[in-house]
Order: structure tokens, then sequence, then C-alpha cells
């Protein structure tokens, strides 16, 4: 619409139209075919958005609004039993077709038994799960935080979350729809699943067949079968077990998140009846515990627990590629409380804090420090690396200037240095900046400082460690004689800055050091120091001590990945081009 | 109901699909929320009781369009003289383009749903005063504390934000 139609509009519906602007108008809706369609839509436009208002109102309320004359037309209304039967959709009263019928925890716009009104938002809260069923039988069950509104005979509008149908056969005429932010999945009688993430769609059909629907494309998804729609893909359908990352990373906007559906670790974590013992393993993301990322084979490794929190010291791998939870080791079953190493030889469970770092060139996890399982007990001092072949720990026993460990340290790797440069926070005497030489297994200390709930992660181009977190930002020149510390002054980012243990890592293809610990996504070029800030809808909630090592970024699919928590999906983030 | 009656389900089943082009098309005879509002209600009632009378063979919103303009003609007469900006020449291809974007509106309907979700906050409270609670602009900058120019501006904002973003999603 041009600047000159779209004030004349505005200014119309505000009821400031001069005589003058009057004519002008009409002029150009009579002579203008385009301006007259574009007016159209406008007014349409504007009647929709006093719609969607008026129905958010609900029932009730937008009774209670109607100015008398309207209150006598409701009541003339009433007095026809058949006219107030017909119209009752209309004037929002519930509308036949669904009914709330079954609930597990708590939802929001609809109550238990009852009919969901026309145009009401329908909200599963939190884990909650929640179930319409229609007059035909048809049964929608809500997912966990999921968003549906429009519930009408045969359509849902799905905004949030995901859900799962089994649709009764319709007539051809009129399908069930689903309709999403990126297409319309039309079904005349089949079972599916569709979920919604931050820019795409995906379908996947267990019976019958759907046909997905964007824009002008279209795709006919039969049984085991999966389809995703978003802005910059074109639609296909594929049999579900031939998903992978790359299609999806493929579909993604920039800046923007993807929560990848079914990706909970929950599913991996061992039998609760087995391991009762070993506490709550919501502990194994929630206790202060990070990740690092296996770049040979692609996946992140999460190991965490510990504190007065979980037990259990097995070691998790989320694979980048078929996008599945692996658990590499069974927990520990009888842990050796208040030891740093079990019976069977391997560590104790822990809150890794940032003590995990992949070492490239031997194939290994590194693990120092931390906060042992039912601390307080002795520092985790000791320094473990996991062969992912093997699938063994070994306590390296290295030699040299060892750091004290505890809690609140950080490491990243260095490829070219070959070592993992660790910030000691064990009491200021004995803190500082320490570095580890994996192929001679030798500590060294380089220089007396003092972090604590720092994330780290080295600046390859400029062979700098760069540390952020607790309110300080400052960087190590590890590739030089005699690494000195230099804080940093930027403008911006000041929350993540102030966070303890911030999600933190270097992308060396775009050159930006890139950090998250919820919220908006903050990019700081470490030439200019200049932070820029990228807010995109669909970031998951941030794990309340921390993200540490588990926002890693994944050069083969140039996105971020993050774990927030063993009942939360791992998201993917694209940032922006050039960022 | 008689068995002469109209049949319930169909009027409700051609009515609801037809009722956000009407009230568009009545807002863009009155260029007045409430007064379209109102209308539409009166429009509705007297759609259902002339039901009997429709043509099933013809376009429901087509016989529905021709009843509104005769309410909407009616209500000027009883309360709002004066020159309209739609004649009689102009509602015809205002007639005209509703009946042809009729199939793609739907979409577009359902767009502006999920995009109202994604405005600034700053923009959401202004918008909701405007289309929930009709208030005047005056209303809402002193409802906000802002100025009338200042919520004139965040209005327009607010729309045209709404708007791209409505075409941006319908092109993907």
């Amino acid at each position: 619409m041009n600047d000159r139609l779209q004030d004349l509009a505005s200014a119309y519906l505000n009821g400031e139209l001069s005589e003058t602007e009057t004519a002008e108008l009409r002029a150009l809706l009579r002579n203008d075919p385009q301006a007259l369609r574009e007016f159209v839509r406008s007014m349409d436009f504007h009647a929709e958005l006093r719609k969607i208002h008026l129905e958010r109102k609900g029932t009730r309320e937008a009774l209670k609004e109607l100015r008398p004359r309207r209150r006598l037309l409701w009541i003339s209304a009433a007095a026809a039993a058949v006219l107030v039967a017909g119209l009752a959709l209309w004037l929002r009263t519930p509308a036949p077709g669904a009914r709330l019928e079954s609930l597990v925890g708590q939802v929001r716009g609809a109550t238990l038994g009852e009919p969901i009104p026309a145009g009401r938002e329908i909200e599963t809260v939190g884990d909650s799960r929640a179930t319409l069923v229609y007059e035909d039988g048809t049964r929608v069950e809500l997912k966990a935080r999921t968003l549906i509104s429009d519930v009408a005979q045969a359509r849902v509008l799905l905004t949030r979350g995901a859900l799962t149908a089994t649709v009764r056969p319709q007539p051809a005429d009129r399908p069930m729809t689903f309709v999403t932010p990126q297409g319309e999945a039309r079904v005349l009688g089949t079972t599916l699943r569709l979920s919604v993430e931050a820019d795409a769609t995906r379908l996947e059909v267990t019976e019958g067949k759907v046909r997905l629907t964007r824009g002008a494309d279209s795709v006919e998804v039969a049984a085991d079968h999966v389809a995703v729609a978003s802005k910059t893909a074109i639609l296909d359908s594929k049999p579900i077990t031939e998903l992978r990352a790359a299609d999806l990373v493929r579909r993604m906007a920039p800046n923007s998140w993807l929560s990848i559906p079914g990706t909970r670790l929950r599913q991996a974590c061992p039998d609760p009846a087995r391991f009762a013992k070993l506490k709550d393993p919501r502990g194994i993301i929630e206790s202060w515990s990070g990740g690092a990322l296996d770049t040979r084979r692609n996946r992140l490794v999460v190991w965490g627990g510990g504190h007065v929190n979980y037990q259990g010291n097995e070691l998790y791998a989320f694979d980048l590629d078929t996008l599945r939870w692996e658990r590499l080791t069974d927990p520990t079953a009888d842990p050796a409380l208040g030891q740093q190493v079990n019976r069977d030889g391997t560590p104790m469970a822990r809150a890794t804090y940032n003590g995990l770092a992949y070492l490239a060139q031997a194939d290994r996890l590194f693990a120092l420090g931390g906060d042992l399982a039912n601390s307080p007990g002795p520092a985790a001092d000791i320094t473990w690396s996991f062969d992912f072949g093997t699938r063994t720990w070994q306590n390296r026993q290295p030699g040299g200037d060892r750091p004290p460990s505890w809690v609140g340290c950080t490491s990243a790797y260095d490829p070219a240095t070959r070592k993992v440069w660790w910030g000691e926070s064990r009491t200021p005497a004995n803190a500082g900046l320490f570095s580890y030489d994996v192929e001679a297994n030798r500590w060294t200390k380089h220089a007396p400082d003092h972090f604590y709930y720092q994330t780290s992660a080295v600046d390859t181009r400029r062979g700098r460690l760069v540390c952020i977190g607790d309110g300080k930002l400052f960087s190590y020149d590890i590739r030089g004689g005699n690494p000195v510390r230099k804080n940093w002054a930027t403008t911006g980012a000041e929350a993540l800055i102030a966070k303890g243990n911030p999600g933190w890592d270097y992308v060396e293809s775009s050159d930006r050091l890139v950090g998250w610990a919820g919220g908006a996504v903050q990019v700081l070029d470490p030439e200019t120091r200049v932070w820029k800030s990228f807010d995109a809808p669909g970031a998951p909630a941030a794990t309340a001590n921390g993200i540490f090592g588990r926002w890693r970024y994944v050069p083969s699919l140039a996105v971020f990945v993050v774990v927030t928590g063993i009942d939360e999906n791992v998201h993917f983030y694209k940032p922006p081009q050039g960022d | 109901m008689t068995a002469d009656a109209p049949d319930k389900e169909d009027y409700l089943r051609r009515f609801l699909p037809a009722e956000s082009s009407l009230r568009g098309y009545i807002l863009t005879h009155v260029g007045d929320l409430d007064v379209a509002e109102d209308l539409l209600q009166e429009t509705a009632l007297v759609l259902w009781q002339k039901f009997g009378q429709y043509d099933p063979t013809r376009s429901f919103l087509a016989w529905a369009l021709g009843i509104a303009r005769l309410e909407i003609l009616d209500s000027r007469r009883r309360r709002r003289p004066g020159r309209s900006l739609v004649d009689a020449d102009l509602d015809t291809l205002v007639s005209g383009e509703i009946l042809r974007l009729e199939p793609e509106m739907p979409r577009q309907r359902q767009l502006l749903r999920l995009c109202l979700r994604d405005l600034p906050a700053s923009m959401t409270e202004a918008v909701r005063l405007r289309y929930e609670q009709g208030s005047s602009l005056d209303q809402i900058a002193r409802g906000i504390g802002k100025s009338l120019a200042a919520v004139k501006v965040l209005l327009h904002r607010a729309r045209i934000s709404l708007q791209d973003c409505v075409r941006l999603r319908g092109e993907s």
C-alpha cells in the first residue's frame, strides 16, 4: 500500500478525513484498481483486528461491553430460541465441536468436560497435556507448552508447541485443517503429529495421508513419512527415519531458533526404578553442569549432577546428525559418596561447571573440578579423560604444577597449542591461569588470577582465551610467551556479562564471539569490540544456574546448539548472516 | 423449529466463513469500528431472518453483501446523514473486489493472528486499546501517557508492522 493511500485509510478510520481528502480517496479507489484492492484489504485487516480483540475478551466480557442498544439486540435475539442458537457462534458462545476431555496438569482457556468456546486460545501450561475430542470422535492431544486457537468444527490453529491428532474420516469437501505459521495440513482421516517451531512446521504422519500446503506448494505426506514447511525450503516428504539435522537447519531463517521435536534428554536416562537412589536426574543439567562438542562425531557431550543433587555419573551425547540422544555409559549404581573415585574406577558424579573440554587431537573428553555428589567433600582435583572408543575413564595423573581445582572454574581447548586452558577459582593464593598439555600430560601455571563463574572460549584467529561472566569480560593471549590478562571495556550486553556461567563460544568463520544466557543472543566483534543483540522468538528458558558449555557452535551445521534441561527439547540457533 | 424453518446448521456453515468479509465490507462503508460492529450484528439478524430466501446456488457472500448494503443505507438514513465515502458506483467495485479476494483472505486473517503475537510490546497496548476497547486516539494517549501525535505514529507503525508480517509470512 502506498504511503498516501495508507495515510488516507488511517485518517478515514480516525474520522479525520476532510471533504477534500474524501474526494481524493474516492477518486483513487475508482480509478486505480490496485489502490482499490489495497484499500479493501486494509479495511478487512482492521476489521479482523477488531474481531480478534473482541474474541480475546471472551464471551462474558464482550457482553459487558455491549452498549444498551446492543444489549436490546441481544435480548430480542434471545426471544427467538432458534435465532439465538443460530447466532451462538457469532456471539462467542461455546462452539459445537470440541470439548476438553482429559487433562494432566493445567490448561488455560478451557474447562475439563466443557465445550471449547469459539475463538478461545487454549494453552497447556508447562509440561501439562490435554486432549480435545470432537463430536465425530476426532481426538487432538496437545503436548506441553502448546498454544492453539480458533478451534472450529474442523479447524485448529496451532501457534506453538505440538499436537497429535487422530482424525475420523471427514467429508471430502471439508477436510479437517490444521493451520500453522508456515502452512496448512489438510486431513481426511488419519493419525498425525504436528509441531510448530520458531520458523518451521513439522508434520509426521502415522497412518493415512495428509496434504501439507505452504503458499502455492503442497506435498502429500504418507504414513511413516515426515515433511517440514518453512520459509527457506522446498516442501518434500521423506521417511521419518531419514530426517537429518542438515535438513532442519537448511530450512531455518537467519536469526531464528528451532526447538527440535522429540529431543528431550530424559528419554535417554536410565530406568528410574533401577537407579532410584541416585536422586533426581534433572540435576544432570540443572546442577551447575556443562558440556563439550565432540567435533569428530559431531555431537554434544553432556555430563553433570553432583552437589546435593543427582548422583549418577553417566555421560550423554546428543548426535547432531541423527538428532538422537545416546547414553554413553551407565551410572555407577553404588557411588562411593565422599570419594573422588568410585569403586569401579569411574569418577564420582559432579556438578561439572565449565570443567569439560573436547581434546580434538586425542579424541578424548577432558574433565576436571566441579562439585562432587553429596558435597561438601574433597576437591575434585583429578584430571580425567574419557575415551569415546572404549567408553572408559582414565585418571591421567599428570605432572607439573596442577591446579587445585574447585567450583566455578573455567576451561577451553585450543587446537593450536593443543592445550586445555584453565581458569582456576580456588582461593586467591592458588588461583590463576593454567594450561594442560595433553600430549605431555603436564600442567603449567602461567599467571596468578582469580576466575569464578566465567565461561571461556578460544578466539582461534588471534590466539586469545576470552572469558565472560559474573560481571567480567577479559582475555589472555595464549600463544605469546607470557599470557597477560586484558580487561575489555565494551558497551552493551551488560546482562550477559553480569550472568554467571553464560553460554559463550567463538565462531571462526564469522570471527565473532557469541553469548547466550536466555533472551537475546549477544554477538561481539573481537576486532571492534562492538556488541550486537539479536532477539528472536522461540528461545528456550535459560537454565537457572548457567548455560556453561552446553551452548556450542557447530561448524558443520553453522548453528549453535544448546541444552537447557532434561525435559526440554534441544534447540538450534542460527545466527544472522555475517554474524 | 418447524419443518419449513431454515436449517440452523446450514446457516452457520455459510455465515461464519463470510463473517469477516462482511465486517470488512461494512467498515469500508462506515469507517468506524464500533459502528461497523453494530451494523454487523444487525446484518447478521436480517440474514438469518431472510435466510429462507437465499438461493443456495448463488454465492452466500454476494447475497450477504447485498443485504449488508441495505442495512448500511438504512442506518445512514437513520443515524448518519451526509455523503459517504462509498457511493453506489464505488460500492459495486468494492463488492466485486471483496468477492475476488474471498478465496485468499482466510489465510491472510490467520496470518494476522499469528503476527499479532510477534508485535513489539511497545505497540501491543495501544493496539489493544484501539481494537479491543474501541478507545479513541485521545483516550489511548491518556491511557498510555503519550501525546496524541505519538499514539498516531505508534498505531501507524503497528499497522505497518502487522501488514509487513502478514505479507512476509504469506510469501514464505
